[in-house]
């Protein structure tokens, strides 16, 4: 154990000179919204948790689901969690990843990249290539990105009652903006 | 096990608009499985050596031939979610699985691929074998794996591989293997342990780094070609490592699936399109088949697609709609024509169309004085761009194909009232067929000068069908009545019955790669000509219409026919007729005589939906049925052909199953199966399977083909030869055997009973001889003198003691009488007789005479003795022995160890009475075989023992 904490003592000392190279985010916004014929639904998280690695370029973001605010009624929000997300058997959803586009982080300005991971909702993993802006700021990095997820990809089964309200296409748009540790 | 699915073929076009498609060709795919027909997504396809097609899906293999989709149990897994399919040189199939296993199938066995390094946890997206036989495979998270001399090497970041993440493989030249990941396309290569990779990515100028696709080039080795995430496509070459984009704006943001390059085209596959391009990358059509990934070309130049709603195929580049005219024009249309700038013209009333699919150009050019009432019956193109226009009253037309001028034939005398039954041409001759005459001209930038063969020919003012200039300058008249005529160095030479052409009316003439001579007679099919005898080919050969109304060559110089039924063609080298396809959708077929046009890149016509152009893709290896024999059953049960040849006389009931690949057009597909010594005629049946029950041991040779047409020579053949071994019983060395053992066995039988005969013989000799001797003896007059004698004393001294004496004399002779024919009799009755006979020699002889019996009781009834035996013994000691009171004679018999001993004291007397000396010996004999004893005799100083094995009483 000795000499673990002396490379741990070293890391530490050695991160203090380096640029950072790993951003992070607490507090992500997340909306989606459900176009049905007869009901729009909206809802939002500000708890998006996420970081970057910028060497590797790779990436990892979370949710929870009971975060998510908003819905027509107390109820909607209680089935959103119980029936079709089963909040309790999968409290998050995950994407993680690597960015296909080499971007050049030292220099500020706006890339469009490819985010393309595993995008695990209600326990399925689905492969996806996620278009999203990047911004390099003074103060980090944001990422905002807009994409669509089915339902059915995600085995989220949609009764038929409620066919008419609730779309199988959901569209969800991410901004977050990371911070170096 | 044999989850046979017959698939409706449905024809089923997908681009319904007709409005749209009057502007954009297209192709028709056709259903050939539909998603329900296996368990699970369809996710790749790959084609067997025997033509077969293996589909894996999320949840199976399956192997399909065109008409049956079988479900391959891979007993090694639980769920075999297929995301790769490959098949080596050596016909092993290897199975790549989203979870990173592999399995091996060969001759329907599977195993688990298990090299000692494990296998990868990512999904396997693709696998390919070089020219060494190194398998490669590409993995979705951890590169590329390769399998070299038994060990397993990974080729991923660490060694310079651009990503991880690989989408697909391609072998290039060289054993160069080409890679396509998230970071754009690698080259590597592994020469002797060493890894070698090469990165291009955006920074080399490829349009997109996530490489979804690469496809070879079949036309250029140095090229390929690769799709991406964003919908574009582009070439690469291998040699300057220049990357040429290829725009398609159709393609636009969509991820690309697939890739195919053709001879001719090449087609895209994105989520929600099917792009055909040509190869200069023009737009040809697009389409929406749903969700379309893999494509795929077979042998037979069909192309496949995998698609949500299943499995689609159409033919490819066999077979185009090139232009689809107005509904109405349809009807119009006489002849087509296609320039070698791809305009496509046509005939309709009063004017011809010319089309230019790509550009999406039509025009309509009216001939002038040519009016609803005459028709325009042949087009014809000339090398100078003049279209030669046929018309019925009107005469001829020059049409300049650049300029779109028209002018009328002035040359031509009497032109203008002209009905033109054909208009054809080779090199600068133009060949004219008019209800006036015959006419031929040269093609000039000048005036045209005619001349008028009609006088020449000797076929009259007749109708002649067809005019046709073959490669070696002769020209065929095909007449109406007057058979076939040929003009050569303006001789004529009129073929008919002579030379085995029975048909007069001819419709069309055309000349095949191989020099052969075609033409096409009224409902008689065809007639080959090979410069000496005419050949003909009828519903025999597989003709499958007798009225064959346009004749052409392909563009490989195969005949090209038109009937009422369809098209097909006859293979110019083995002279077989194909039927290259079901082609839906082709609509009725006109029969309008010589409406084909041939042209550098194939044959045109025209059916009611369109004009088609078809033509022989170089890649296309087979146009017949495959045959292959899919299953061997004994008794039911599958067996390994590969491994049992032989088998036992009692595994005799066998059934085959077989298919005749023919995915083009599975429906007509019928087969030819015989059983080589066990019948030798060909059984033609529809059904793929037979069965024969009981087969007699011998070799057999099953055999089986597959035609389309019914005719079956050149057609291919598949078979399998196996053994059933006589029973044991059946071979030589065993009925040698028997028969000798049987041999054996009667002679020794027959020598026993020889044998038991004469001994039977010997004993009934000794036995008469015995009753001879005893009742030679008792007859003897002495005894009966002693006898006498006595019964005279006695009746003198007490005539009372008389009747006893008779009765004991009465009852011995009884006995003897009685006795004498049997064999054997018990002792007791033997005692019985010698105390008759001692009563009587004791009166004779009184106290010199003693008997000294010791035998018990049960002793008499135990042993049987042979009759009269012991009396004989008695009588012999009386008979040599002095009898007085002086000298008795003391008999003794006692039984000790189942020998019966009689022994007298020996007083011989010195004149012996006359003896014969048998009866010892008798005895002896009868002992012997009877019982198989011996006798023992034995003569002391003082005793004379007669010792009898007794006989147990039976």
């Amino acid at each position: 154990m000795y000499y673990v904490r002396w490379l741990m003592i070293l890391w530490i000392v050695c991160s203090a000179f380096v640029q950072p190279l790993i951003y992070s985010s607490n507090n992500g916004l997340v909306i989606f919204r459900s176009e049905a014929p007869f009901e729009l639904i909206n809802a939002s998280s500000k708890e998006l948790k996420g970081a970057l690695d910028l060497s590797k370029n790779n990436f990892a973001f979370r949710i929870r689901i009971r975060s998510f605010e908003g819905f027509n009624s107390p109820l909607q929000k209680e089935h959103f969690n119980e029936n079709y997300m089963e909040s309790e058997k999968f409290p998050e959803a995950v994407f993680n990843g690597k960015i296909i586009e080499t971007i050049d982080y030292s220099k500020k300005g706006k890339y469009s990249i490819r985010a393309k991971g595993k995008l695990i909702i209600h326990g399925v993993e689905q492969e996806r290539i996620i278009k999203s802006d990047l911004e390099v700021t003074e103060k980090g990095i944001r990422i905002i990105s807009q994409f669509s997820v089915l339902l059915s990809d995600h085995a989220i089964p949609i009764p038929r009652v409620v066919k008419e309200k609730l779309a199988n296409e959901i569209n969800v748009s991410i901004n977050a903006e990371l911070y170096a540790k | 096990m044999r989850n046979s699915l017959v698939i409706l073929v449905l024809s089923c076009f997908l681009q319904s608009n007709a409005q749209v498609a009057a502007d954009a060709p297209f192709t028709f795919w056709q259903q050939m499985l539909s998603e329900q027909a296996v368990t699970g997504k369809m996710q790749c396809m790959v084609f067997s050596k025997n033509h077969c097609m293996y589909i894996g899906t999320a949840a199976g293999l399956y192997l399909y031939n065109g008409v049956t989709v079988t479900a391959i149990p891979l007993k090694e897994i639980k769920t075999a979610n297929i995301t790769a399919l490959h098949e080596d040189a050596n016909q092993v199939l290897w199975i790549g699985l989203q979870n990173g296993s592999i399995l091996k199938l060969h001759n329907k066995q599977s195993l688990l691929f298990k090299p000692q390094e494990g296998t990868p946890a990512s999904a396997i997206s693709k696998m390919i074998t070089d020219t060494k036989g190194r398998l490669w495979f590409a993995t979705k998270g951890e590169g590329i794996y390769l399998q070299d001399d038994n060990k397993i090497y990974n080729i991923n970041t660490d060694d310079g591989l651009g990503d991880n993440y690989v989408y697909d493989l391609e072998l290039l030249p060289g054993n160069i293997i080409a890679a396509s990941t998230d970071k754009g396309l690698s080259l590597c290569s592994f020469i002797q342990s060493k890894k070698s990779v090469q990165n291009f990515s955006t920074a080399n100028g490829l349009p997109d780094n996530i490489v979804r696709c690469i496809s070879t080039d079949p036309n250029d080795s140095s090229t390929i070609w690769l799709g991406f995430q964003q919908g574009e496509i582009c070439k690469f070459s291998l040699h300057t490592r220049r990357v040429q984009l290829v725009t398609v704006p159709q393609l636009k943001d969509k991820q690309v699936n697939d890739l195919l390059i053709l001879h001719q085209q090449v087609w895209v596959t994105t989520d929600n399109s099917v792009v055909q391009l040509s190869r200069e990358s023009q737009l040809i059509g697009t389409q929406n088949p749903g969700n379309p990934t893999q494509l795929m070309a077979d042998a037979e130049a069909n192309i496949w697609l995998i698609s949500k709603t299943g499995l689609l195929k159409n033919a490819g580049e066999k077979l185009q709609l090139i232009a689809q005219p107005l509904p109405g024009e349809i009807p119009e249309i006489h002849d087509v024509w296609q320039d070698e700038e791809q305009n496509i013209w046509y005939s309709i009333k009063g004017a011809i169309v010319k089309y230019h699919a790509a550009k999406k150009q039509k025009t309509i050019i009216p001939l002038p004085g040519v009016d609803d009432k005459s028709d325009i019956t042949s087009l014809y193109g000339d090398d100078e761009n003049n279209l030669w226009i046929g018309t019925m009253g009107k005469g001829i037309y020059l049409l300049n194909t650049k300029t779109n001028l028209v002018k009328r034939m002035n040359g031509l005398p009497g032109n203008e009232s002209m009905s033109i039954l054909s208009v054809t041409g080779r090199n600068s001759n133009i060949w004219i067929s008019s209800l006036q005459g015959i006419y031929h001209t040269t093609v000039t930038n000048d005036e045209y000068f005619f001349q008028n063969l009609t006088e020449l020919s000797g076929i009259g003012i007749n109708y002649i069908y067809h005019i046709y200039e073959d490669s070696k300058q002769r020209v065929w008249f095909a007449t109406d009545g007057k058979g076939l005529v040929m003009m050569n160095n303006n001789r004529f030479t009129h073929y008919g019955e002579k030379q085995g052409l029975t048909a007069k009316v001819i419709y069309s003439v055309t000349e095949d790669k191989q020099g052969n001579i075609w033409c096409a007679a009224l409902q008689k099919g065809l007639y080959r000509f090979n410069e000496k005898t005419f050949t003909n080919f009828g519903l025999e050969k597989g003709l499958p219409d007798l009225d064959i109304s346009s004749l052409d060559t392909d563009n490989m110089g195969n005949v090209f026919c038109i009937s009422r039924s369809g098209y097909f063609l006859i293979d110019a080298i083995t002279q077989t007729v194909i039927l290259p396809g079901n082609e839906y959708r082709l609509g009725s077929f006109n029969t309008d005589l010589n409406s084909t046009s041939h042209t550098a890149s194939g044959v045109l016509f025209h059916t009611g939906n369109g004009i088609f152009l078809y033509a022989k893709p170089p890649y296309q290896q087979i146009n017949l049925p495959q045959t292959s024999i899919t299953a061997v059953s004994l008794f039911l049960k599958e067996i390994s052909t590969s491994e049992q040849k032989e088998f036992a006389h009692d595994e005799n009931n066998f059934s085959f199953s077989f298919a005749g690949v023919f995915f083009s057009n599975p429906a007509l597909v019928q087969y030819q199966y015989k059983l080589d010594g066990y019948n030798n005629e060909w059984q033609t049946s529809k059904n793929n399977e037979v069965n024969f029950p009981k087969l007699q041991p011998g070799t057999y040779t099953f055999r089986v083909r597959s035609s389309a047409t019914g005719f079956f020579d050149n057609s291919t053949e598949a078979g399998y030869t196996f053994t059933i071994r006589k029973p044991f019983w059946k071979e030589w060395w065993f009925v040698t055997g028997i028969i000798l053992l049987v041999t054996g066995f009667l002679v020794y039988v027959i020598k026993e009973r020889e044998k038991a005969a004469q001994k039977w013989q010997q004993l009934q000799t000794e036995k008469l001889q015995s009753q001879y001797e005893t009742l030679k003896n008792q007859v003897n007059p002495h005894f009966l003198f002693n006898s006498f004698n006595t019964l005279l004393n006695v009746i003198e001294e007490d005539p009372q003691k008389a009747v006893p004496y008779v009765e004991h004399l009465s009852d011995f002779y009884r006995s003897i009488v009685n006795m004498r024919e049997k064999d054997l009799i018990l002792l007791a009755d033997e005692l019985k007789i010698i105390e008759d006979y001692f009563f009587i020699q004791k009166k004779r002889f009184g106290k010199a005479l003693m008997f000294e019996n010791s035998i018990t009781e049960k002793e008499k009834v135990l042993y049987s003795i042979p009759p009269l035996t012991l009396q004989l013994l008695a009588e012999n000691a009386i008979k040599h022995n002095i009898v007085s009171k002086d000298h008795p004679l003391v008999l003794a018999m006692y039984i000790k160890d189942e020998i019966l001993s009689v022994s007298n004291n020996l007083n011989e007397k010195s004149t012996r009475e006359k003896s014969e000396g048998m009866g010892l010996q008798n005895i002896k004999n009868r002992f012997q075989l009877i019982a198989g004893k011996e006798v023992k005799i034995e003569k002391t100083t003082t005793h004379f023992i007669v010792q009898l094995p007794l006989i147990k009483r039976p």
